[in-house]
């Protein structure tokens, strides 16, 4: 392979690794300085676009359980971190790392999620 | 038939013929089945190609039609779409402001209340004045503001407002000016509910072909890119 075809063949790898990924909408409702963690059962999983959700019950130690309203990645950045549509179940036990949502109802952006029986990965 | 809808808007009913429920359903499906789709749920993406968004719905909404009364004075065409989920309710409402509806001789009757010259500002007033004009009555509706700031969706610039109701539930809207129309979004979660995100943060904005449209967000605001559209598969990556 000539040196240019070479350098070219470089340069446009680069390119196409640094372009973003464009997001679907602001994060400026979440406290993305804020990680909280949570440990709780799923009672949804929802694989939809352009967001995929988690319902997750969470017991507090005074016994009082709430839903969170969990938000993960597309299902297309999810896929192509490993993750699938099976990943997450009903029933599970998981936890997640995330940022709260800044109106400070139960909701939260995942940044991190630790499956049933698995180790914590990035689930955005 | 006229009829009122949960906004207090007045509507005429049924929306469309046979062949347009038909479309309708069809793309539904399509986009489903393309999409996504969280069907243990009921929830799918929703999408809409005369008003060119998609949105996660539980179940297929119901459909209305009704005048919007502006700010102004003018009269527009309007569309509500809503599900009902128990006490949790979810509608996303068109307001179109497209047509040439200023140019009309009931329009040219309208008294000027902005002092402007041309008549056409009441139009614009109209229409540029909406979004502040929503978000304030549902301000004006609760007894306190969770959340209030600015935001985007496909880079089309909006307004994110969370409020807590005199009954207690909450309400989550979204607001956002798009090519000439207010799409005015709101979920109403009763207080045990976790917050309706699923819906609240699931418009997208699509072409003609349904691929989402993403604009350029500038020190002018939002306006289309010079380069198209981006692929389906790098606009859905958070």
């Amino acid at each position: 392979m000539p040196l240019w075809n070479f350098r070219a063949y470089v340069a446009i790898v680069v390119i196409a690794w640094s372009l973003p990924g464009w997001a679907h909408h602001s994060h400026g409702n979440y406290d993305l300085e804020t990680y909280r963690t949570l440990e709780g059962t799923v009672t949804e999983a929802h694989w939809i676009n352009p967001h995929t959700w988690i319902y997750l019950e969470v017991t507090n130690l005074g016994g009082t359980a709430t839903v969170w309203a969990l938000e993960g990645g597309g299902i297309n950045a999810l896929t192509r971190g490993g993750w699938s549509q099976e990943s997450v179940q009903v029933g599970d036990n998981i936890s997640v790392r995330c940022h709260p949502l800044r109106a400070g109802t139960p909701s939260c952006l995942i940044g991190f999620l630790t499956p049933e029986g698995g180790v914590e990965r990035e689930y955005d | 038939m006229t009829s009122k809808t949960m906004d207090g808007y007045y509507y005429h009913e049924p929306v469309g013929g046979p062949f347009m429920r038909v479309l309708r359903f069809c793309l539904f499906a399509f986009l489903s089945s393309a999409l996504g789709t969280s069907f243990a749920q009921g929830w799918s993406v929703y999408a809409d190609q005369e008003y060119f968004f998609s949105i996660n719905f539980l179940g297929e909404p119901e459909i209305r039609e009704f005048d919007y009364e502006a700010e102004y004075g003018g009269t527009y065409p309007a569309r509500v779409y809503f599900t009902e989920d128990g006490q949790s309710l979810y509608s996303l409402t068109v307001i179109d402001f497209t047509d040439n509806y200023y140019l009309s001789d009931e329009y040219q009757a309208l008294p000027d209340q902005t002092d402007d010259a041309p008549v056409e500002r009441l139009w614009l007033y109209d229409m540029r004045g909406s979004m502040i004009r929503e978000a304030a009555k549902l301000q004006q509706q609760s007894s306190e503001v969770l959340y209030d700031a600015w935001h985007h969706i496909n880079q089309v610039e909006g307004r994110q407002l969370v409020v807590t109701n005199p009954d207690q539930s909450n309400t989550y809207a979204g607001f956002y000016l798009y090519d000439k129309r207010l799409y005015f979004l709101k979920a109403v979660a009763p207080v045990s509910s976790p917050p309706p995100g699923l819906f609240q943060q699931s418009l997208s904005f699509i072409d003609n072909e349904g691929d989402p449209r993403i604009l350029l967000l500038t020190s002018e605001g939002s306006i289309p890119r010079a380069e198209g559209n981006i692929p389906l598969d790098v606009c859905t990556n958070r």
